[in-house]
């Protein structure tokens, strides 16, 4: 038992003889994490699909003002503002700004619009589409601008109803209350907008907002491009150090257990110190407390198996190579092309469906599910299992290659 | 002793060993030659039980090591070709390791027993990997020597080191068979070669004794005689 101790004892001693060239070379590539990061996240949220669409409304020459009011009214309701605006323009650049793409529709209000709806004329307002490649927006707004008549003409044929009743059987002061407390009804249920859209937030980051997306991600690559950093303390031994070591019968997936323990306690408590000190610099900088996610117990056992996961794929990268400097070149390959086939780099849901579909196999994968599982303090026991289940498979692979190895010898 | 009969190794189609046998007493010093690739190291290799043999047997004192794999790290004392060292650890944390299992008290070797014999006390706090390669080689066989084993095997120890290291590890050898120490040992050195009191060829998978123990160029007349 003592030489399993005083080797797990060695391999932490080791690691930890390693700090100081870790942390500069982790913070070389945290710089290049964060960079990657920034970049990501401002692609997503600089993305035209977040923009809103334009919609010309033509109102007539000489229109009236409750027209205008009318239309400044509706563009200023919260769920149509967070979609269109309204811009108001002649037919004429209206009709270009349509040829051109950059107006998706127009709304041609005729004369008298607003009269109209009053004494029950009802001139409908003409909404002019492009001819050809109308866009998902375009088609969001006449959906939009259809329920929106619907209503209208739901309310309309209502009080024109109970109208015509009171008429009819001559019921004193019908019409003015009963068209009172229908317009009552009818506005409270038009105007609260939220009746019409049942949200459903559809993210290509899962339930992580885009800056919590990149920091999973981030975190998962600066560990994994760390791993070129203990390149020298989980490279493969010399045949003569796992030779003696078979003579003293400590098998060589105990020695690589302890490598990683090594690494994984190096990491996390450099994670968890930076973490103190976030912790404590918000008591000077309140503007911390914003930012600083609070974790607890689970997700800090959970952060230790992150790391510990990460090493093991990268044990076992340098196990199966050749040569430290092919496992460098392996490692920096295969991390960045496997982050970006699980969607580190661009959110999965936006990649082809075949990539999705290698990505579910990749560690990575479930190396990021994990990690935000922990920023949220959400992480599940699947995910948890995966992750070991993962790192099991690496280190038995790593030792069925050494052994491989030393029986070719 | 050392009682080793028909030991055959083969790797698929090829046959490295062909039946080696020999047997070695206290106080003698084996010496084992032959070509590169001939085989040497598989032998050492199988007669300090880190790779198995095809087949044959091993007595370490009338015991089937065979059957009983703990003798063989209670018997031999084994320092491989490359050194088996952890490089990021000091001398002194790489002797800890290798004696945690011994009797042995490593304070008082240091200071007077293999460690102190071969100057390591002096450079105890020193990373492995920024040793010379005579001081690595020595704390190898330090390590070796760590559960004093009766019998050492060594796999060239000589090669790439200066001559006052080599001179240093054959001194020590002599000392430590004159002590009744066994050793066997495989060297292309002239120097680790002349005081043997057995030699064997190994080519082609046979080990032969060369009864008059030749050396220098005597020696390559025989091993291209019996490549002819």
């Amino acid at each position: 038992m003592a030489k399993y101790l005083l080797l797990l004892w060695f391999q932490i001693k080791a690691a930890f003889k390693s700090l100081p060239k870790l942390i500069c070379a982790t913070l070389i590539f945290a710089a290049l994490v964060v960079l990657v990061g920034f970049c990501g996240t401002k692609l997503l949220t600089n993305s035209k699909s977040s923009d809103k669409m334009d919609i010309a409304v033509v109102l007539p020459q000489d229109g009236d003002s409750y027209t205008s009011l009318a239309f400044s009214f509706l563009s200023e309701i919260e769920t149509i503002k967070n979609i269109c605006t309204f811009k108001q323009m002649s037919k004429e650049s209206a009709y270009e700004g349509l040829r051109n793409g950059t107006i998706y529709a127009v709304i041609l209000v005729p004369d008298d619009f607003i009269n109209h709806i009053i004494d029950g004329t009802n001139t409908p307002a003409n909404i002019i589409f492009p001819r050809s490649g109308i866009s998902t927006k375009s088609m969001l707004f006449r959906t939009l601008v259809n329920s929106g008549v619907t209503d209208i003409g739901a309310a309309q044929a209502g009080i024109y109803a109970v109208d015509d009743v009171c008429i009819d059987y001559k019921i004193k002061d019908g019409v003015v209350k009963s068209e009172e407390f229908l317009n009552e009804a009818y506005f409270s249920y038009a105007l609260d907008r939220s009746i019409y859209f049942k949200t459903n937030t559809i993210s290509a980051t899962g339930n992580l907002t885009i800056t919590k997306y990149y920091i999973c991600s981030g975190i998962v690559l600066l560990l994994l491009l760390s791993g070129i950093s203990c390149s020298d303390l989980l490279k493969r031994e010399n045949n003569a150090l796992s030779t003696s070591l078979k003579r003293r019968r400590i098998p060589v997936f105990l020695l690589f257990l302890f490598k990683i323990i090594g690494v994984t306690l190096v990491f996390f408590s450099l994670l968890i110190f930076a973490y103190l000190m976030m912790v404590l610099a918000q008591i000077r900088f309140p503007v911390i407390h914003n930012v600083l996610i609070y974790l607890n117990f689970t997700s800090f056992i959970s952060l230790f198996f992150l790391i510990f996961g990460v090493f093991s794929l990268v044990l076992f990268i340098f196990q199966f190579a050749n040569s430290q400097s092919l496992g460098v070149l392996i490692l920096f390959t295969f991390s960045t092309l496997m982050l970006f086939i699980s969607g580190g780099f661009i959110p999965s849901s936006l990649l082809p469906e075949a990539v999705q579909k290698i990505g579910l196999f990749l560690p990575t994968t479930y190396f990021i599910k994990l990690c935000g599982g922990i920023i949220t303090n959400t992480v599940t026991l699947g995910t948890f299992m995966i992750n070991a289940a993962f790192s099991a498979l690496f280190i038995c692979g790593a030792a069925f290659s050494d052994n491989l190895r030393q029986n070719r010898l | 002793m050392i009682q080793v009969t028909n030991i055959c190794k083969n790797y698929g189609k090829n046959h490295i060993l062909k039946g080696a046998s020999f047997s070695a007493k206290k106080g003698e010093y084996i010496a084992i030659v032959g070509a590169n690739g001939c085989g040497k190291s598989t032998l050492l290799g199988i007669l300090s039980g880190s790779k198995k043999s095809t087949s044959g047997n091993i007595l370490y004192d009338g015991k089937d090591a065979m059957k009983n794999q703990k003798l063989f790290s209670d018997y031999v004392g084994y320092v491989p070709q490359d050194n088996p060292l952890m490089d990021k650890l000091s001398v002194l944390d790489n002797l800890r390791f290798w004696y945690c299992e011994s009797a042995r008290d490593l304070n008082e070797d240091l200071k007077t027993g293999v460690p102190a014999r071969f100057g390591l006390d002096s450079y105890k706090n020193y990373p492995v990997e920024k040793l010379s390669g005579g001081m690595r080689k020595r704390l190898s066989i330090a390590c070796a020597l760590a559960k004093n084993p009766p019998i050492l095997i060594l796999d060239e120890p000589g090669a790439s080191l200066d001559i006052i290291c080599k001179e240093d590890i054959k001194y020590y050898l002599k000392t430590y068979i004159k002590n009744g120490g066994t050793v066997i040992i495989t060297s292309h050195e002239e120097s680790e070669l002349d005081f043997c009191t057995r030699m064997y060829l190994l080519q082609n998978g046979i080990l032969t004794e060369l009864l008059d123990k030749p050396v220098g160029q005597k020696l390559i007349e025989r091993m291209i005689a019996f490549h002819g």
